[in-house]
């Protein structure tokens, strides 16, 4: 089974039912399938092949899913690109793993157009590709075969490809389907971007069962009216982003005075949910099912827990859960050993959703994939989660190699040292960027921020720049990240009670 | 209602001082906001604000799109249609 068989199956059995529904307009099943035979027979006719990387760099719509499903009928590989990077970055990726062809409008190729480095890319705008003709090529892959590439930020300033296999993808997409018991009648919201692995359900959870996925445009994914606009018209049956998205829902929309009786399971991953948000939304919501899903990408979902009781004087978050999609996990301490209950140890992961390996690097192999997360094992033998080993953070959901940005910050000519934190949970959590300079006037946060966007995902670009004489270090010469970030609790603090 | 050229000084002030860290001069009325991450979706909000609190204009839903809040000029261009509007 591939991943581009559940489209053409779902096609095949429920024809009329809706497949996609994006902010133009809704796409049947047949019309899905149409649309992917199309642009396969385009791909195919500027020579993509088996095995071939295919980049697709646009906004989120029925047609750059169908693009998707495209590239698969060729047993080509696509690599969904962050519509919000700028070209320098997808340049970086585009040459990492050597994409010869780009799906694109013609407005973004021409940001590319100038590069030397991309002289050989070639372009498929989808617009015209739908004058092709319907093509029936479906080439099947085995199921360890690459089928897409997700590119997360990487520590030293390069973003790293993680592999995902057929069988990757649709063990989880199989546990998924069949852990919430969805039908063709459900109707999967759609919030995360598609380089985003929180996508990969809302879309083939839906292809698997004959399902509607209903697109939420970029545009509006942090504009809590807008959001409960679409809750409301769009009516998904499951809904599945990470925390902040609901947090803000709630806090500045209102959320919870608006009726939304088609709702019936709600999913969030990517972040620890503040359990006092939680809390609201579990008790207003009875006869809605809350899943907490966990997992790298690079591993796809590996574990959940199901909400069924919240204490009202709980504090910490809900646990991370245990193993699903067919894996095995453990915490692991120091000494190799696993965890007993009560005990810390780094989170490790076994099985089926484990990736290939990242893109240009040794195969993963059999190996258990360790996590970087620190986990403790409860008595009722959930895990909770409690940190990163490493500087790994995460803003809104959206991972980030504090090291990435440092390397571009170092690119400034003015910086010659720089340490960025992060603070504030949830919806609040802000980039912190400590620099020491050559000069004597450092560059002020607009130069910054203009200096970041050349070189980052949006995402990715800092919140606050704070300049220092000199960076503390601690005594073994590393930078005094503890120093900082008390140094930045203070001055927040300083901030709320001058306000 | 205000003159455009007086709104985009306002919301000039604004973003230099609120939103940046007051270090931060020569933003104009063609500065990308949303490609440089001055305005991102936190941002949004207390912009927002700051809208119906100096002009008095309360941006409809389904005016919130990235074109309007591309830069100081189209956001002026905003405050002025919607003012126009909110008065019929």
């Amino acid at each position: 089974m591939n991943l581009h068989h559940l489209l053409l199956e779902s096609a095949r059995k429920w024809p009329d039912n809706i497949a996609v529904q994006d902010a133009q307009k809704s796409y049947s099943y047949r019309e899905m399938d149409t649309l992917a035979g199309q642009l396969a027979s385009a791909l195919a006719a500027r020579g993509v092949h088996p095995g071939d990387r295919v980049g697709i760099w646009l906004e989120k719509s029925a047609l750059t899913l169908a693009m998707m499903q495209g590239a698969l009928r060729l047993h080509a590989v696509y690599v969904p690109l962050d519509p919000l990077s700028p070209p320098a970055r997808i340049e970086a990726i585009i040459r990492d793993c050597g994409i010869r062809m780009l799906c694109t409008s013609p407005q973004r190729a021409e940001l590319l157009s100038s590069r030397k480095e991309l002289a050989e890319l070639r372009y498929l705008f989808p617009e015209e590709a739908m004058a092709a003709e319907r093509a029936l090529i479906a080439i099947p892959a085995a199921d360890d075969d690459l089928a897409y590439i997700l590119y997360t930020s990487g520590s030293t300033g390069t973003p790293k490809g993680v592999c995902i296999s057929h069988r990757n993808a649709l063990s989880f997409v199989n546990w998924a389907i069949e852990e919430l018991r969805a039908t063709s009648a459900d109707r999967f919201s759609n919030h995360a971007p598609f380089h985003f692995d929180l996508s990969v359900l809302d879309i083939y959870g839906a292809f698997a069962v004959g399902a509607a996925v209903l697109l939420i445009p970029e545009g509006i994914s942090y504009m809590p009216v807008q959001l409960i606009e679409f809750l409301q018209t769009a009516k998904p049956t499951i809904w599945y982003s990470v925390p902040s998205v609901l947090t803000l829902m709630l806090e500045q929309g209102n959320l919870l005075e608006h009726e939304l009786p088609a709702l019936r399971v709600l999913l969030f991953a990517g972040e620890p949910f503040p359990i006092k948000h939680l809390r609201r939304l579990y008790q207003h919501w009875p006869g809605v099912r809350f899943l907490n899903l966990y997992g790298p990408t690079e591993t796809n979902v590996c574990t959940f827990y199901e909400v069924t009781h919240i204490a009202d004087d709980e504090t910490a978050p809900v646990p991370i859960g245990r193993a699903c999609s067919g894996d095995q996990v453990w915490g692991q301490k120091e000494d190799g050993t696993p965890i007993q209950p009560g005990e810390t140890g780094e989170l490790m992961v076994s099985g089926p959703t484990v990736m290939l390996g990242y893109w240009g690097k040794e195969p993963h192999g059999k190996r258990p994939y360790p996590t970087g997360d620190l986990v403790t094992l409860e008595p009722d033998g959930n895990y909770r989660y409690l940190g990163r080993r490493d500087h790994m953070v995460k803003v809104r959901g959206y991972r980030i190699e504090i090291g990435d940005i440092e390397a571009a910050l170092l690119a400034h000519p003015a910086i010659s040292a720089t340490a960025v934190l992060t603070y504030g949970e949830g919806i609040s959590a802000r980039l912190a960027a400590f620099i020491s300079c050559n000069e004597s006037e450092p560059p002020s946060l607009l130069e910054l921020k203009k200096h970041c966007a050349q070189r980052l995902p949006r995402y990715m670009i800092i919140d606050e720049v704070h300049p220092l004489p000199s960076l503390p270090f601690t005594r073994n010469g590393k930078i005094d990240r503890l120093a900082l970030k008390t140094m930045l609790t203070q001055r927040s603090e300083d901030h709320v009670t001058q306000r | 209602m205000l003159h455009r050229d007086e709104i985009i000084k306002r919301l000039q002030i604004y973003v230099e001082q609120q939103v940046l860290d007051g270090r931060s001069h020569g933003v104009d009325e063609d500065t990308p906001l949303l490609e440089w991450g001055i305005i991102n979706s936190m941002e949004m909000v207390r912009l927002l604000a700051f809208l119906r609190e100096q002009f008095q204009v309360d941006i409809p839903p389904d005016k919130m799109v990235a074109a309007h809040f591309a830069n100081l000029a189209s956001i002026a261009d905003l405050v002025l249609k919607t003012a126009s509007e909110q008065r019929v």
